[in-house]
């Protein structure tokens, strides 16, 4: 595969230092307890009553801010003027499968008011917006098998602007894809076996601020790549939320990976705190 | 990054008002309602009847119709209006040659998708979706259309559009792409989405009545009415545009997001953060209130969303609000959610090209709590060189943009 050639003379590479990252691996019965508890030490928001109707992947992946936050020094951090932006995998999945039978049974009167606002595109971000009272802007990516690539495009492209202090992008997804069961079949489910993996990273736009992570996104053409560009054909795309949190798990590395058609995302930590492994 | 005049030079469209530029302006500024009975399916037992629907999207020239008949209905809409957008710019022919971008508005493809395919006896839902290589309709169409830059789906919600713009703004700044495409397609009109708006409370029940039952800003509005469409706009720098004489429709000049933090469904009794985001697309593209023609309000005809709008809107303007032409274009298109903000700013280009205001329509008995500069029932003449489009969405997104004569 030849990667695509630009036109522009000026192609910004954009670095992301990364001020904190939190991760983890919930079944449905972890999510239960989440969705009453998602900090690590007991909650002082009043917010949580909000998690009632949220979607598993918002729990997880708010669950995962809360460990960035305690784990990496980020308590006292204001973030009333960061942004949001999430990309879960399928949102809302086992949400619909409930409410088309709903539907089929029960008609229009069944379906539930909660349903859109809790499990469309947007419902990640604007749930971690709302509960960590951040107004700088929210959204939700589409996340497909590239989404990962996706959202750290999106990402960088917002702290390149430099009006925003820092970004929480939240990733989230199940291993294996769950697959809801169909009612009409007996037995134990695939879905049983899906847990929700969630990664959060605190990006902050500083390329100069010294960081024990980094990411790098660099796009075709730049001209600080010519070197790595003939490398990009090696590197794997990055479409598992689980392989960038298993590389945020190892300490003294630098990994690559290409970013869908834009370019590749690099990878440097340095050390890596507390949190090993996901 | 440095900041660059970013210039509007194609549009693309299907929306229950028409599906090109010319037939979209024609209707918006005769002041028709796209507003009807919906007869997709049932809807006996809805509380809402009605809605703004997009039937026979058009395939585009040169595509062969059979194939184009077994894409999604958003990935033909999608196809469309990017298709339509590019042959509008020029880039067409050379789509393939430049590094060319995808950005585009979608909140909830695969609920669509997984809703429309089990309403015809499909089984998808219960089926993997990663061993048989799903793409999002942002992706597929970059595949299909056979461009080279990046692709992605972003939404917040009815903002959605908006956030797109933005977003291309910015690939061009950074010169991650040589031209962009941006905006919104939504086409959610579906039992769930019905019933789910309907059960919240948020919908117009006045289904008698489907041309009057979405009036922003009038005291006898009951909820908005549901839309669907498109739009998708090409963006490319001023100095690409000029060098190849392109026709432009307008400058990107400012843009402004924020979120509530309040309410994932209801606006913030706090009009900071909506403030916040307006003023952030005047300093934005350099402008004080007072250079503002007219305002495309997001006003979807619920008393709680447009009185807030409204406090917004006196905070910002001041004094120049008494003079300042405002509209809702919903009281035509209804609303179309994801592609709300993307269909409005082209209301505002509508706007700029006939030197004439979209009205209001249906707005009869104005709300006292909405002391604004209405475009009433009728189109108004008068010189349009910058326009502002509101749009917030759930999740509590606000989000402003500013176009400008270029």
């Amino acid at each position: 595969m030849k990667p695509p050639v630009s036109l522009a003379a000026d192609i910004n590479i954009i670095c992301c230092p990364v001020a904190g990252f939190g991760k983890l691996r919930a079944a449905p019965d972890q999510i239960a307890l989440l969705r009453l508890n998602p900090a690590p030490e007991p909650c002082q928001t009043s917010s949580l009553s909000l998690l009632k109707y949220a979607d598993d992947q918002t729990v997880a992946g708010l669950a995962a801010v809360y460990q960035a936050i305690h784990h990496h020094g980020l308590a006292e951090t204001d973030f009333s003027e960061w942004g949001v932006v999430a990309a879960p995998g399928y949102l809302g999945r086992a949400a619909l499968a409930v409410t088309l039978q709903r539907l089929a049974v029960e008609g229009a009167w069944g379906i539930s008011p909660h349903f859109i606002p809790h499990h469309s595109l947007h419902a990640v971000s604007g749930t971690i917006s709302q509960v960590l009272k951040i107004h700088g802007p929210n959204f939700g990516i589409e996340a497909t098998p590239r989404g990962m690539a996706e959202a750290l495009t999106v990402a960088a492209t917002l702290l390149a602007a430099g009006d925003l202090p820092g970004l929480w992008l939240v990733m989230t997804e199940y291993e294996p894809e769950l697959v809801p069961l169909e009612p009409s079949r007996k037995g134990p489910s695939d879905a049983d076996q899906s847990v929700c993996i969630a990664l959060a990273l605190a990006l902050v736009p500083d390329a100069d601020q010294a960081s024990e992570i980094m990411l790098r996104i660099c796009p075709h053409g730049a001209s600080a790549n010519h070197s790595a560009r003939a490398a990009w054909n090696s590197w794997s795309p990055l479409e598992k939320v689980s392989t960038l949190a298993d590389a945020l798990g190892h300490e003294l590395q630098t990994r690559h990976w290409r970013l869908g058609s834009l370019g590749w995302v690099e990878l440097t930590a340095t050390d890596l705190g507390p949190e090993n492994g996901l | 990054m440095s900041k660059a005049d970013i210039w509007i030079t194609g549009v693309g469209a299907a929306t229950p008002l028409g599906h090109s530029f010319s037939a979209v302006a024609e209707n918006l500024l005769s002041g028709h309602s796209g507003i009807r009975r919906v007869n997709r399916f049932s809807v006996a037992d809805h509380p809402s009847q009605i809605a703004a629907l997009v039937e026979d999207i058009p395939c585009p020239p040169d595509w062969s119709e059979p194939d184009f008949s077994r894409l999604s209905n958003l990935e033909k809409l999608t196809l469309w209006c990017c298709s339509a957008a590019l042959r509008d710019s020029g880039w067409w022919p050379m789509r393939s040659d430049i590094r060319l971008g995808l950005v585009l508005g979608s909140a909830a493809e695969l609920l669509c998708l997984w809703e429309t395919d089990f309403m015809q006896g499909g089984k998808q839902i219960y089926q993997s979706k990663s061993s048989e290589g799903f793409e999002s309709a942002a992706v597929s169409t970059r595949r299909r259309l056979q461009i080279s830059g990046p692709a992605v789906g972003v939404s917040a919600a009815c903002a959605s559009g908006n956030v797109a713009l933005a977003l291309a703004r910015r690939w061009l700044e950074l010169g991650w792409v040589d031209v962009c495409l941006a905006g919104a397609c939504d086409l959610a009109i579906t039992p769930i989405s019905l019933a789910g708006f309907g059960n919240l409370r948020a919908l117009s029940r006045r289904n008698e009545d489907p041309q009057g039952a979405s009036r922003p800003f009038d005291l006898d509005r009951d909820g908005f009415v549901m839309g669907e469409g498109g739009t998708m706009f090409v963006l490319e720098k001023a100095a690409t545009a000029r060098k190849r004489s392109a026709h432009v429709y307008a400058r990107l000049a400012g843009c402004g997001a924020s979120s509530d933090a309040y309410n994932m469904v209801i606006p913030s009794p706090d009009p900071q953060p909506a403030i916040a985001a307006m003023r952030q697309a005047l300093a934005d593209a350099g402008m004080e209130p007072a250079e503002v023609d007219y305002l495309n309000a997001h006003a979807t005809s619920t008393s709680v969303g447009d009185i807030a709008e409204a406090h917004v809107l006196e905070a910002v303007f001041g004094d120049h609000l008494a003079s300042l032409p405002v509209s809702s274009t919903k009281s035509m298109t209804g609303h179309l959610l994801t592609a709300a903000a993307a269909v409005e700013a082209l209301a505002c280009l509508i706007a700029m090209r006939h030197q004439a205001i979209p009205p209001t329509i249906n707005l009869q008995n104005p709300d006292p709590k909405c002391r604004l500069c209405h475009v009433a029932n009728q189109t108004q003449e008068r010189p349009v060189r910058v326009a502002v489009s509101n749009s917030f969405g759930f999740g509590g997104s606000n989000t402003c943009v500013i176009l400008a004569a270029a």
